[in-house]
């Protein structure tokens, strides 16, 4: 990502920021129940998908808009007094984050995609969106898995990232507002 | 009753080759190469498609003594299939189709007209979870050839039940009450058996 220096996060950043995390942990909190509901309960479960993906797919497009704007307007400078390593640390655990909250919904995209029963994806329940490959029962065994296990190492790593947010603002370091206020 | 109107045999007479069907002749619906299928509609969003992977029947055509004729199915409802995770378990228990309590669900035609060339009208009765009801189904020759099993000829059948008719009331909120059925049949035309 070319590293452009902005005064500070944008508005459009700290909102997207914030919107991201909370769908994300929002999607993640659905799926559970989701998948262990009962087929007794088809009607909910299948709220709940549709939910779940619709969440997923704002999360996907809500993404791509951060990485354009993180691209034409960059970041605001690494306040001073954290050592190299702690710096690399930090990017590279963003890059991380990142390429996961990407990763994610188009994996969860071929999960619904290629699942036998073929449930239609509908954005907001209304927006069919096509999908591009059809029921392949081995395809979808394996893709649930992957996406299941990304879908926990982003949640984790968010996790750790929040951890080392917290833990900085506790020390009187401005990160953490930064990200907030502006 | 009479089960076929006069044209519908000699149809059926021409199908089979008039010559030879002088007295009760049966005809066996080869599984292998038919299926029987359901739909439900979700919502209106969306459909399912299930179907029964076993089933057996046959076509009696007797010239002498048309009442006697008829198309009798049965299908193992136990064999219920859907593409969904675990659906096969949920289609086999009570509110769907009680398999344990009613392992068969039998179709049985009481009258059959003519209905445009090579279209046939099907009245008869469906039995399903221990209940009986009349129905209607449409069934078009598509295609007659000649293979290993000898002469066939291809259907499509199809109509549609309301489930909630035969008991089957669960889940309405998710699952339509209408389920439309599309049945691919193939009858062996080389007599199976001959009962008189
Ligand atoms: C932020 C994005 C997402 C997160 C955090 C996420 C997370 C998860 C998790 C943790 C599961 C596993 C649940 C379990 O196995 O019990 C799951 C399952 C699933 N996800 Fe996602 N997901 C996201 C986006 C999407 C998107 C965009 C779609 C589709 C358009 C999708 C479709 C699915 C489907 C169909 C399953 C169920 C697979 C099954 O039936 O086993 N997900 N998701
Ligand atoms: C799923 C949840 C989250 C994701 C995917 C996520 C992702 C990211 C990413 C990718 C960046 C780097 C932005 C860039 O370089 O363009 C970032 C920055 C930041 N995030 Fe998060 N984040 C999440 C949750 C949180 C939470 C819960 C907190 C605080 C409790 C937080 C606090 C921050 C802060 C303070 C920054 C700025 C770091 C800096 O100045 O280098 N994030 N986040």
């Amino acid at each position: 990502m070319p590293n452009r220096v902005a005064a500070v996060w944008s508005r459009a950043q700290r909102r997207l920021h914030w919107w991201v995390a909370a769908l994300i942990l929002l999607g993640f909190a659905i799926a559970w129940p989701m998948v262990a509901l009962p087929l007794t309960e088809l009607l909910l479960k299948f709220l709940l998908y549709q939910a779940h993906k619709t969440i997923g797919l704002l999360v996907l497009a809500l993404m791509l808009w951060r990485l354009l704007l993180r691209a034409r307007r960059g970041r605001p400078p690494p306040l001073p007094g954290l050592p190299g390593w702690q710096l690399r640390a930090a990017a590279a655990g963003h890059a991380a984050l990142y390429g996961l909250a990407l990763a994610v919904p188009v994996l969860g995209y071929f999960v619904a995609a290629t699942a036998p029963a073929q449930v239609p994806t509908l954005f907001l329940l209304v927006v069919n969106v096509p999908h591009i490959v059809g029921p392949d029962p081995a395809a979808f065994a394996a893709l649930r898995l992957v996406h299941r296990a990304a879908a926990i190492l982003l949640v984790v790593l968010a996790a750790g990232h929040a951890a080392m947010a917290l833990r900085h603002h506790l020390h009187g370091r401005g990160e953490l507002r930064a990200m907030w206020r502006g | 009753m009479p089960n076929f109107g006069r044209g519908v045999l000699v149809a059926l007479l021409l199908l089979i080759g008039a010559g030879r069907a002088c007295a009760q002749e049966v005809f066996a619906i080869d599984q292998r190469f038919g299926e029987i299928d359901f739909r439900v509609s979700h919502l209106g969003l969306f459909d399912t498609t299930g179907h029964f992977a076993r089933f057996h029947g046959d076509l009696t055509i007797d010239a002498t003594a048309p009442e006697k004729s008829g198309i009798a199915v049965e299908i193992d409802a136990g064999s219920v299939e859907m593409p969904w995770a675990n659906e096969v378990d949920l289609l086999r228990s009570p509110p769907y189709f009680d398999v344990v309590a009613h392992p068969a669900a039998r179709f049985a035609s009481t009258r059959i007209a003519a209905d445009g060339p090579n279209r046939f009208l099907v009245a008869g009765s469906l039995d399903l979870r221990g209940v009986t009801q009349p129905m209607m189904l449409h069934a078009v020759l598509t295609g007659r050839h000649h293979d290993a099993q000898g002469d066939v000829a291809d259907f499509i059948v199809t109509g549609a039940i309301r489930r909630s008719a035969f008991g089957m009331t669960t889940d309405q909120s998710f699952i339509s009450d209408r389920v439309e059925l599309i049945i691919h049949a193939r009858v062996i035309l080389t007599a199976a058996a001959h009962a008189q």
